[in-house]
C-alpha cells in the first residue's frame, strides 16, 4: 500500500465542501481510503492508529488541511491527490469561467460564434452523418475518418459544393488553413504558395520542401485520396483550385495527387489552366505530356514540384540550396553491400512517401512489391512477408484496422524492422519519420533500440545493413528536426534530405550495374 | 476623531441586518483593525489585530452569533473577499480591502438569548430522549453518525467520538472535573470538517451548561475554564473561537434557541429548533445538537438542574 | 455561412472525435471547441438506420411540422386550478374498487415493495380490508382494478396510489379544455405514496379526506380559479425547480389559497390544522405542479407524426414513456433505474427502491431536473457544483425542441426552460433526460429515505423509435 500526503497550509474550506470532497475522494478509482481533515493532534492520532500518519502529516498544524490518500501504488496515490486538488478547485472555482460541453454540432454552432470548420475524426460508420450535419449547419468539413462509402463521399461533396463549402476528405489527414495546421501538418513559413492535395503526406512533403527551399505556404487544402476517382470527379480538387485562385495571398498553386482517372484528369487540368495563376501539377507517376499540354508545369517528384513552385513564387534559383543527390555516398554504400544484398525494404508511415519511393524504384526494377500496389501481380498476398523489393505503407488499412496510425503507434513497424534485418538478401531498409502536429513526439527516439538491434543482427552475420532514414519535418516543428536527425545519425542511419532523394538513394544503393 | 483621514472606498456596499452587541459597538465606536483570516461563500472570519479574537460576517440566510454581523448579501466570495484582506472599522462602517463596505447603522443588536425558566427534570429527560432519537433519525452523517464514507478512518473517528462523549458525560455527571477534562482533551480537534466534530460537540455541550447552570458564571465552572485552556492549542482558531464563546454562555442564535426549547418550562416543542440546528454546516449541527443533549443531561446527573421551578402538571 | 475564402483568414474549429487535434490547434493559437460526442443510439445499426430513415427530408419535414404543433400546444396551454374533489366523483373511469398507480401498467404480482405497501394501505383506508394482510389477499384476488394514473388523466407522486375517496386537484386547461387530476401531498416522509401504511398514515389520510380536502374544495369554490402557470413561473424565479424543491411554490400557492380558506365554513381549529399541515413540509405544492404539467402535456398528445415525449413515468419496476405521435396509451418501457443521491441517516444505497412515480411529468414539461439552473440550492442533492446544476439545464436544451417563454431561468439570462423532449434527439446524442426525484425504501411500510437524480433507461427510447419508424412506414 502506498500513502501520499498533501498539506494545505492555513487553508480553510467550509465543512460542506470538505465533506463533499471527502465523499468524492473516496470514490476516486484505485483509492483505498482518503482522509481529509484539519491537522489537529487528535486527527493525527486517528491517522497513526490506521497506519496512515506520514511524516508530512505529522508536521501539520491545527490550522492546516491534511489530505492523506492510501492506495495500491504510488502512481495511483499521486494521481488521486491531483484529482482531489481538482475537486477543491471546482469547489472554489468562479462561475464566470464556466466551460460548457456541447454534445451536438448544432448546439456547438449555436453557442460558438464564428465557428466555421468541423474536424470529423470518428469511426467511419458515424462519420458521414456528422459531416452532413456539419455541412447543413454551414460549416466547412475536414473529415479525417476513413471507411466511408464512395456514395456518401459523392453526396457530401455535392452538398458542400452546392453550399460553397469545403468538404476535405474522407480520409483527409492534412490541411493548413488560415495559418493553422490541422490534424497531421508541419509548421511552415507563411508565403505565397497554396497546395491542393489528394494525399496527406504528399502535401506535407511538398510543403516541407517549399519551406526548406525558402518558400512559404498560404493554405493546404486536402481533398481525401479518392477525390480524383471517376465517381467523385475531382469535385473538391476543382473547388480547392478555384478557392486558391480567389485567394489574393496565393500566387502559385501546387496540385499533389496520384495519377487521376483520365476523364477526371482532363477536367482538373482544365480547371487549373483556367484559374489564372501558375500551377505546378505533381501527379506522382502521371503523364507529363497531359500536364504540359494543358499549359501547366509538371512536377515529376514532390521535390521537383516544390522547387518549381518556389521559383515561380519569386525565389532566385541560384540562391536555393537544392540538396543535390550525394553520388559518392551511393558508390561508397554499394561497395559495402555483399552481392546477395540486392533488395530494398521500405517500411513507411506516409502513404505518398511510400508511393513516391516505390515509383522511383520501379523506374529501375520490375520486381517491386507492395501492400498498396495497383497491379494484382505486384500486390503482397501476405503483408507480413516481404518479396524482393518490398514497399510497405503502414498507414494502409492492412495495418490500421482497429489500431492507431503508425505515426502515433510505432509498434508494428518496430517488429518489422527487426524481421527485415534478419533477411540476408536485404541491402537497404528505408524508414520515414514524420514530425509536426498530430505526430509522435519523438518518432526517432522510439525507433532507436530497434535500429540498434537491426544493425547488430546484420553485423553478427558479417553483413553491412544500410538503413536510410528520412525525417519529414521543418525547423519550426515542435519535435526538433535537428535533434531527430542527430539521434538517427548516431546509431548509423543514413539521412536523406527529401522523400525524392530517399527514393533515389535507396535505388542507387542496391543497384548492381554501373 | 475619525481614526483615519481618507474616506473609505469600496466597490460593494452592504448593510448589516443585525449583529452581536459588542461587535457593533466596536464598529460604531473606536477604530478596529483586522485581517481576513478565512473566507467562505457564506461567512468571513476576521482576526482582530488588537485582541486576536475572531469576528465573523455571515450572509443574510444565516443566524446571529457571538462576535458576528449578519450582512444582507448572498456570497462573500463573489465579491472577491479572500484570506489576508485588511479590514478596518470605525464610525459605523467596516471596510474590507477596498472590496466591500458594511454599514451597521440601524442593525438590530443581538445577544445570546437565555432561558428564563426551567422545566422539570423529568420533562427535560423526556425531551432529551426524543431529541436524541430525532438527531439519529434526521442528523447528517460525518462525525457522530457513521455513514458518509465507509473507511477505516471514518469508523475509528466515530468510535473515538462516542468514547470521548460517553466518558465526558459520565465524568461530568459525577462531578469529576479532571476525568472530564481528560475526555475533552481527546475530543478536541477530532473528526472531519472545518470545525472538527469533537469541537462542535463541545461547543454544544459547553453552551448548554453555561446557559442553564444555576450559577451561570464562568468563574464557577472549572471544567469550562479547562476546556478553553486546552482548546487554544488543540484545534484551529475558528473552532477555538466557538468553544471559548460557548464556555462563556455565548453561542449562535439557533443553538441557544434549541437549548431554551429543551430546557425552559414554557417553550414550544423543540422539533423546529432542532431542525434549525441540524441544518448548520455539513454535520456540524448534528454534533452540536448531540453536545447540547449531553450537556443538559450532565446538569441533571450532577444535581445542578434547578429543582425549585417544577412544572405544574 | 462562411465562404471558403473567409475560412482562409481565420479558422475556428469544432472538433469531433480525436481530442488531440483540438489540443494541437490550441497550441498554434487557433480556436477550437471539442465536442462531447457519442455514437448515435449507442452505435446500434438497427436504430441508426431508423434515425437515418426519419432524417430523410420529406419525412423529417413532416416530423418537424408535427413537433412544432405539439410543442406549441405545450407552450400555449394555460392550466388553472379549478377545484378539489374525491376521485370517485371527479376522475373519469374511477370506481370504488379501482386503484390507480404510478407509471406504466403493472399487475399486483409484479409491483415493487413501496407500491404494494401503498396499495394495501389504500385498501385499508377505503374500508375494503380490515388489515394489511386482508388487503394483500384482496389485491391478489382479482377483485381490484389496477390502472395507471396516466390512463385516467391523472398523475400520482411516487407510488401514485389513488383510491376512490382520496381528494384530487382538478386542473383545467383554459386553452384546450382538457382536465388533469392528482392527489394531495401527504407531506412528511412516512406516507402512503412512499409505501408506508401504518395507522398514523391511515389516520392522516382520513383527516385529509374529512378536513383538508373539503376545506380546499370549498376554498376553490369561492376562489374560482388560480393560474398555475403564472405561479410556477414565479416559483422558478424564487429558486424552485418545482420537483425536488418546492419551498417557494408552496409559499405562493398557500398565499393564494389562504384568504379563501379563511372564508370557508370550517372551524378556526380546522383551518389552523390545514395551515399547520401545509407548513409541515415544503412539498405541499409538488403534486400541484405535476397536475399542471400533465394538463399541458395531455393537450400535446396524439399529434400525428410527432416525436415529442408526452409522458415519462415509473412504477418502481419499469420506466414508461409515451410519444405524441403514437396515439392512445401505447407504452414504451425499460427497467426502472436506481436513484443516486444522499440518503437519510441510517439508510444505505442498497435500501433504495428503484425509481418510481409520475413526477417525471415535470421534467417532461421542462422543469424539475431540466430547470436545475433555477435552483442552485438543491445542488447538494446532486452532490455537485452550481456549475454542474447549470450544466444540466444547458444540456437538456440539446434534446428539446423549444424554450418555454413563460417559464424562465434568471441565472441563464431568463432563458426559457427546455421544452418538448424529442425522442430522436435523445437517441442521436445519447443524452438522457435528467430527473430529480425522491428515494423510497425498497420494502413496503417504511417511506422516503433520500433524494437524488436518475435517468430513464435507453431501452424505452429504442423501442419507441423502432415502433415510431414502423408506424411512419420507414422501417421494418
Amino acid at each position: 500500500m502506498a500513502i501520499k500526503t498533501a498539506i494545505k497550509r492555513n487553508t480553510y474550506f467550509d465543512s460542506v465542501s470538505l465533506m463533499s470532497v471527502t465523499g468524492r475522494a473516496n470514490a476516486v478509482a484505485g483509492v483505498d481510503q482518503a482522509m481529509i481533515g484539519m491537522g489537529t493532534a487528535m486527527n493525527k492520532e486517528v491517522l497513526q492508529n490506521v497506519g496512515m500518519l506520514t511524516p508530512e502529516a505529522a508536521e501539520a498544524q491545527s490550522g492546516d488541511l491534511m489530505i492523506v490518500v492510501r492506495s495500491a501504488s504510488d502512481e495511483i496515490a499521486e494521481q488521486a491527490l491531483v484529482e482531489i486538488d481538482e475537486l477543491f478547485k471546482q469547489k472554489g472555482g468562479n462561475e464566470s469561467g464556466r466551460k460548457m460541453n456541447y454534445a451536438t454540432i448544432e448546439s456547438a454552432v449555436a453557442h460558438v460564434p464564428g465557428a466555421n470548420l468541423a474536424i470529423i475524426a470518428v469511426a467511419g460508420e458515424f462519420a458521414s452523418r456528422e459531416a452532413r450535419r456539419a455541412l447543413e449547419s454551414g460549416l466547412h468539413v475536414m473529415m479525417f475518418s476513413d471507411n466511408v462509402s464512395i456514395e456518401d463521399e459523392v453526396a457530401l461533396k455535392t452538398l458542400a459544393h452546392d453550399k460553397g463549402l469545403l468538404m476535405m476528405g474522407p480520409d483527409c489527414g492534412t490541411a493548413y488553413i488560415g495559418g493553422v495546421g490541422l490534424c497531421f501538418a508541419n509548421a511552415v513559413r507563411a508565403g505565397n504558395i497554396g497546395i491542393v492535395g489528394a494525399s496527406g503526406t504528399g502535401s506535407q512533403e511538398v510543403a516541407a520542401r517549399i519551406h526548406d527551399f525558402g518558400g512559404g505556404i498560404t493554405q493546404i487544402i486536402g481533398t481525401g485520396g479518392r477525390d480524383l476517382n471517376e465517381k467523385v470527379g475531382g469535385i473538391m480538387m476543382i473547388d480547392g483550385i478555384n478557392a486558391l485562385a480567389r485567394d489574393p495571398a496565393t500566387e502559385v498553386i501546387v496540385l499533389v495527387s496520384k495519377p487521376p482517372a483520365k476523364s477526371v484528369q482532363d477536367k482538373v487540368l482544365a480547371a487549373a489552366a483556367a484559374c489564372g495563376k501558375p500551377v505546378v501539377a505533381c501527379l506522382l507517376g502521371g503523364s507529363e505530356e497531359a500536364v504540359t499540354r494543358a499549359g501547366l508545369l509538371f512536377g515529376k517528384t514532390t521535390k521537383e514540384a516544390a522547387l518549381k513552385a518556389v521559383i515561380l513564387g519569386g525565389r532566385k534559383e541560384e540562391e536555393i540550396n537544392k540538396r543535390a543527390l550525394n553520388l559518392p555516398l551511393i558508390a561508397e554504400t554499394r561497395a559495402k553491400l555483399k552481392p546477395e544484398q540486392r533488395y530494398i525494404r521500405a517500411l513507411l508511415c506516409g502513404g505518398t512517401l511510400c508511393e513516391e519511393v516505390m515509383l522511383i524504384a520501379k523506374e529501375s526494377y520490375d520486381n517491386v512489391y507492395s501492400n498498396i500496389a495497383k497491379d494484382p501481380a505486384r500486390k503482397l498476398k501476405d503483408v507480413s512477408t516481404s518479396i524482393e523489393h518490398t514497399f510497405i505503407d503502414f498507414g494502409d488499412d492492412d495495418f490500421t484496422r482497429g489500431r492507431p496510425h503508425p505515426m502515433i503507434d510505432p509498434s508494428q513497424r518496430l517488429a518489422r524492422l527487426v524481421q527485415e534485418a534478419r533477411d540476408p538478401s536485404v541491402g537497404v531498409i528505408v524508414l520515414d519519420f514524420i514530425l509536426g502536429y498530430g505526430a509522435h513526439e519523438d518518432p526517432a527516439g522510439v525507433m532507436i533500440p530497434a535500429l540498434v538491434e537491426a544493425k547488430q543482427i546484420a553485423a553478427a552475420e558479417g553483413r553491412h545493413l544500410e538503413i536510410l532514414g528520412y525525417v519529414l519535418g521543418t525547423d519550426l516543428d515542435s519535435q526538433s528536426l535537428a535533434e531527430q536527425t542527430a539521434k538517427l545519425s548516431e546509431v548509423g542511419v543514413t539521412i536523406a534530405s527529401s522523400c525524392t532523394n530517399a527514393g533515389l538513394l535507396a535505388r542507387g544503393f542496391v543497384s548492381k550495374e554501373n | 476623531m475619525p481614526a483615519w483621514p481618507a474616506p473609505m472606498r469600496a466597490h460593494v456596499t452592504m448593510q448589516a441586518r443585525s449583529g452581536d452587541g459588542a461587535f457593533l459597538a466596536r464598529v460604531n465606536g473606536a477604530a478596529f483593525a483586522g485581517v481576513v483570516h478565512s473566507a467562505f461563500r457564506r461567512a468571513v472570519n476576521i482576526a482582530c489585530l488588537s485582541n486576536g479574537e475572531l469576528h465573523t460576517l455571515v450572509t443574510g440566510d444565516l443566524d446571529d452569533g457571538p462576535n458576528s454581523l449578519v450582512v444582507v448579501t448572498e456570497d462573500f466570495l463573489a465579491i472577491g473577499i479572500c484570506q489576508g484582506d485588511s479590514v478596518r472599522a470605525g464610525g459605523g462602517s467596516l471596510a474590507i480591502a477596498g472590496k466591500a463596505m458594511v454599514n451597521v447603522a440601524g442593525a438590530a443588536v443581538w445577544r445570546t438569548p437565555v432561558p428564563e425558566t426551567q422545566c422539570a427534570a423529568g420533562l427535560l429527560r423526556r425531551r432529551l430522549a426524543e431529541a436524541e432519537a430525532a438527531i439519529w433519525r434526521n442528523g447528517t452523517p460525518g462525525g457522530f453518525i457513521e455513514g458518509m464514507a465507509d473507511t477505516e478512518v471514518a469508523r475509528l473517528t466515530t468510535r473515538m467520538l462516542h468514547e470521548g462523549a460517553d466518558g465526558l458525560a459520565l465524568a461530568l455527571g459525577r462531578g469529576d472535573t479532571d476525568a472530564a477534562l481528560a475526555h475533552a482533551r481527546r475530543l478536541l480537534g477530532l473528526g472531519p470538517g472545518l470545525t472538527p466534530s469533537g469541537d462542535d460537540f463541545l461547543t454544544g455541550l459547553l453552551a448548554a451548561r453555561a446557559l442553564c447552570r444555576r450559577q451561570a458564571d464562568l468563574g464557577s465552572d472549572a471544567f469550562a475554564h479547562g476546556v478553553i485552556r486546552l482548546a487554544k492549542s488543540a484545534t484551529n482558531p475558528i473552532a477555538y473561537a466557538a468553544i471559548a464563546k460557548a464556555a462563556r454562555g455565548e453561542v449562535r442564535d439557533r443553538v441557544a434557541r434549541l437549548i431554551i426549547a429543551l430546557g425552559s418550562a414554557t417553550a414550544e416543542p423543540p422539533s423546529q429548533a432542532l431542525a434549525q440546528v441540524l441544518a448548520i454546516g455539513s454535520s456540524s449541527g448534528t454534533e452540536i445538537a448531540f453536545g447540547v443533549i449531553r450537556g443538559l443531561a450532565s446538569l441533571i446527573d450532577n444535581g445542578e438542574w434547578d429543582h425549585g421551578h417544577q412544572d405544574r402538571h | 455561412m462562411s465562404s471558403i475564402n473567409d475560412l482562409f483568414s481565420k479558422v475556428s474549429v469544432i472538433n469531433v472525435g480525436l481530442e488531440m487535434f483540438k489540443d494541437d490547434i490550441e497550441k498554434q493559437g487557433g480556436s477550437a471547441v471539442h465536442l462531447d460526442w457519442r455514437p448515435p443510439a449507442g452505435g446500434k445499426p438497427e436504430l441508426i438506420d431508423a434515425l437515418e430513415a426519419l432524417a430523410r427530408p420529406e419525412i423529417a419535414a413532416r416530423i418537424e411540422k408535427a413537433n412544432q404543433e405539439a410543442v406549441e400546444r405545450i407552450l400555449k396551454s394555460q392550466p388553472v386550478l379549478v377545484g378539489f374533489g374525491p376521485a370517485l366523483e371527479v376522475v373519469p373511469g374511477m370506481t370504488k374498487t379501482t386503484i390507480l398507480h404510478a407509471g406504466p401498467p403493472i399487475t399486483w404480482e409484479r409491483m415493487s415493495g413501496p407500491m404494494k405497501g401503498a396499495v394495501t394501505g389504500a385498501l385499508v383506508f377505503e374500508g375494503l380490508a380490515r388489515n394489511l394482510e386482508e388487503a394483500a389477499a384482496l389485491a391478489a384476488s382479482g377483485k381490484i382494478t389496477f390502472s395507471p394514473c396516466h390512463e385516467h388523466n391523472c398523475v400520482g407522486s411516487m407510488a401514485g396510489v389513488t383510491s376512490a375517496s382520496m381528494f384530487m386537484h382538478v386542473v383545467k386547461n383554459k386553452t384546450y379544455g382538457n382536465v388533469a387530476y392528482t392527489n394531495l401531498s401527504e407531506q412528511l416522509s412516512k406516507i402512503l405514496r412512499m409505501g408506508a401504511n401504518d395507522e398514523t398514515v391511515i389516520a392522516r389520510l382520513n383527516w385529509m379526506r374529512d378536513v383538508l380536502g373539503p376545506i380546499l374544495r370549498e376554498a376553490m369554490q369561492i376562489a374560482g380559479e388560480i393560474d398555475l402557470r403564472l405561479l410556477l413561473s414565479q416559483a422558478l424565479h424564487m429558486g424552485d425547480e418545482c420537483h425536488n424543491r418546492n419551498v417557494a411554490g408552496t409559499t405562493i400557492l398557500i398565499q393564494k389559497l389562504a384568504p379563501f380558506i379563511l372564508e370557508t365554513s370550517f372551524t378556526t381549529a380546522q383551518k389552523r390544522e390545514v395551515f399547520d399541515f401545509v407548513a409541515s413540509s415544503d412539498y405541499f405544492s409538488g403534486p400541484t405542479w405535476m397536475a399542471m404539467c400533465k394538463c399541458a402535456l395531455d393537450a400535446a398528445h396524439d399529434v400525428p407524426h410527432s416525436t415529442i415525449l408526452t409522458t415519462m413515468c415509473r412504477n418502481g419496476v419499469e420506466f414508461g414513456i409515451r410519444i405524441s405521435g403514437v396515439p392512445g396509451f401505447t407504452w414504451f418501457t425499460g427497467p426502472a433505474q436506481k436513484v443516486i443521491g444522499p440518503m437519510f441517516a441510517g439508510y444505505k444505497p442498497e435500501d433504495s427502491g428503484l425509481d418510481i412515480g409520475d413526477s417525471a411529468i415535470t421534467e417532461t414539461y421542462g422543469i424539475g431536473g431540466f430547470a436545475m439552473a433555477a435552483a442552485p440550492a438543491i445542488v447538494p442533492l446532486v452532490g455537485g457544483t452550481v456549475d454542474e446544476a447549470i450544466g444540466f439545464s444547458v444540456r437538456m436544451a440539446e434534446i428539446t425542441t423549444a424554450e418555454n417563454p413563460n417559464v424562465t431561468v434568471p441565472l441563464l439570462n431568463f432563458k426559457g426552460v427546455p421544452t418538448g423532449i424529442d425522442m430522436r434527439k435523445v437517441l442521436q446524442t445519447g443524452i438522457m433526460p435528467v430527473i430529480n426525484t425522491a428515494i423510497a425504501h425498497k420494502e413496503a411500510g417504511i417511506g422516503m429515505i433520500g433524494a437524488g437524480i436518475t435517468y430513464p433507461p435507453m431501452e424505452a427510447f429504442e423501442k419507441a423509435l423502432l415502433a415510431f419508424a414502423r408506424q411512419e412506414g420507414v422501417a421494418g
